[in-house]
């Protein structure tokens, strides 16, 4: 509904952009760069999400499957990995648990790479602003995985 | 534990965060108030499992329609990263903070601010987009001002941004708020974008989705190391938060800012009086009479 009159709207200002080059190159380059990025981020987030959901998917498919079989009686639901490494070599041992232990520390490392890749899109854009904003970020998200390992 | 009701858990579980993953991602929360409730009063589990899964419902919510947000431009990237130093400094001195602080009173207190910021949202319930807005120096300088194609008015639509100094104050506070309590920081963020920096709603919603994840994910760690992050129950909420917040990405062009407002509001207060509550909840177990 309306999705081709919208289309058609939205091409009008570029088409005014084009006939004034001198006055709205200087914006318009600045513009197509941020457009970059964007597109670069929601690369990074599209991947991560669809890698974790995979891998999710994959652990309760054979949790389930592992269940109904019978195969997981005496297996206790509780009994899961809580660390990198534990995750890791339950995954290696075919531990469905272990799978979407996985998926969960794909999913939370998603928004972290996120900001680690917008420090190089920005700094390939010379937006060195935004480049020790995005790494000023960085650094705090650091500090609290470090103090919050070291404590609690 | 038998099959059939654990694969019945997770059915329900899956379905009900497929709800709050679409409500979430079209509002700027991460659906924890939809969450938590869901698993301690409905299935009766322990709530430090339940903050684990909602931790897990903001992050998904949030990666799961940013994808989508920020490449059809709705999300202003320059004011997410910015306001992010605040909010992350809110939440890492929140953490620190949390032994000693008076929680309960923080509940009421933030309660209290959030049920107080309905009536201004209320009095501009009809406003589709913020008229008037001069942008301030920092907005300027920061190159924070943008535009979104928004489909229903046909057009891009420019908007400028100003205080950007009280937004700042106000994101350090909505960290603070998720480092010590662990929830509500959404909420405290859409109105930091759309009350004080003026900002048209969506971009407001959209922009805090984008930002949640990222406050998550700092304290994620720790709630995965103490086993907080059961996988059979994290892992239906990841599941439908996901695919709810996928179809809210999609459904969101489609609505106008008023309605996204009217759906803002009533869980706003959802929102303030939880948080009112927690806090009473707090001060009688502290002082049993």
């Amino acid at each position: 509904m309306g999705e081709a009159a919208w289309r058609h709207e939205r091409e009008e200002p570029k088409m005014e952009r084009a006939q004034e080059p001198r006055l709205w190159s200087a914006q318009h380059a600045q513009d197509a760069l941020l457009r970059r990025t964007e597109l670069i981020i929601s690369v990074v987030l599209r991947g991560g999400v669809f890698m974790s959901a995979g891998i999710i998917l994959i652990g309760v498919v054979g949790f389930y499957a592992r269940d109904f079989a019978g195969a997981g009686r005496g297996v206790d639901p509780r009994a899961y990995p809580r660390t990198l490494g534990a995750v890791l070599s339950g995954v290696a041992h075919g531990d469905p648990l272990a799978v979407i232990a996985l998926g969960l520390l794909v999913l939370i490392a998603t928004p972290v790479l996120r900001v680690a890749v917008s420090i190089v899109t920005f700094a390939l854009e010379r937006d060195w602003v935004y480049v020790a904003i995005t790494a000023l970020v960085l650094c705090i998200l650091i500090v609290s995985f470090l103090l919050g390992a070291g404590g609690a | 534990m038998p099959s059939e009701p654990q694969l019945l858990f997770f059915l329900f579980v899956l379905g009900a965060s497929l709800c709050a993953g679409l409500i979430g991602s079209l509002v700027g929360l991460g659906g924890g108030i939809f969450v938590v409730p869901l698993l301690t009063i409905g299935f009766g589990l322990p709530i430090r499992l339940a903050i684990g899964a909602s931790i897990v419902s903001v992050i998904a919510t949030s990666s799961g329609a940013a994808a989508a947000y920020v490449r059809d431009r709705l999300t202003n990237l320059r004011i997410g990263m910015f306001l992010e130093v605040a909010t992350t400094l809110g939440a890492l001195a929140g953490a620190l903070l949390a032994a000693v602080a008076p929680t309960g009173l923080l509940y009421v207190v933030f309660g209290i601010v959030l049920l107080t910021s309905v009536v201004p949202l209320v009095l501009k319930l009809g406003e589709e987009l913020p008229e008037h807005v001069q942008s301030d120096m920092l907005a300027r300088r920061l190159r924070l001002e943008g535009s979104y194609p928004d489909r229903l008015q046909g057009t891009d639509v420019a908007y400028r941004v100003t205080r950007v100094p009280l937004g700042f104050a106000l994101m350090c506070g909505a960290g603070l708020l998720s480092g010590l309590l662990g929830i509500g920081s959404g909420a405290f963020k859409v109105l930091a974008m759309d009350s004080a920096m003026k900002l048209p709603m969506k971009v407001s919603t959209t922009t805090s989705n984008f930002m949640i994840g990222v406050t998550a994910a700092a304290s994620a760690g720790i709630y995965f190391e103490r086993g907080d992050m059961d996988p059979l129950v994290a892992a239906p909420v990841a599941l439908g938060v996901l695919a709810g917040a996928t179809v809210g990405a999609k459904l969101l062009g489609r609505l106008s800012n008023v309605t996204i407002r009217k759906i803002f509001v009533p869980i706003l207060l959802l929102v303030g009086i939880r948080m009112l509550i927690e806090g009473m909840a707090v001060f009688v177990t502290a002082h049993p009479h």
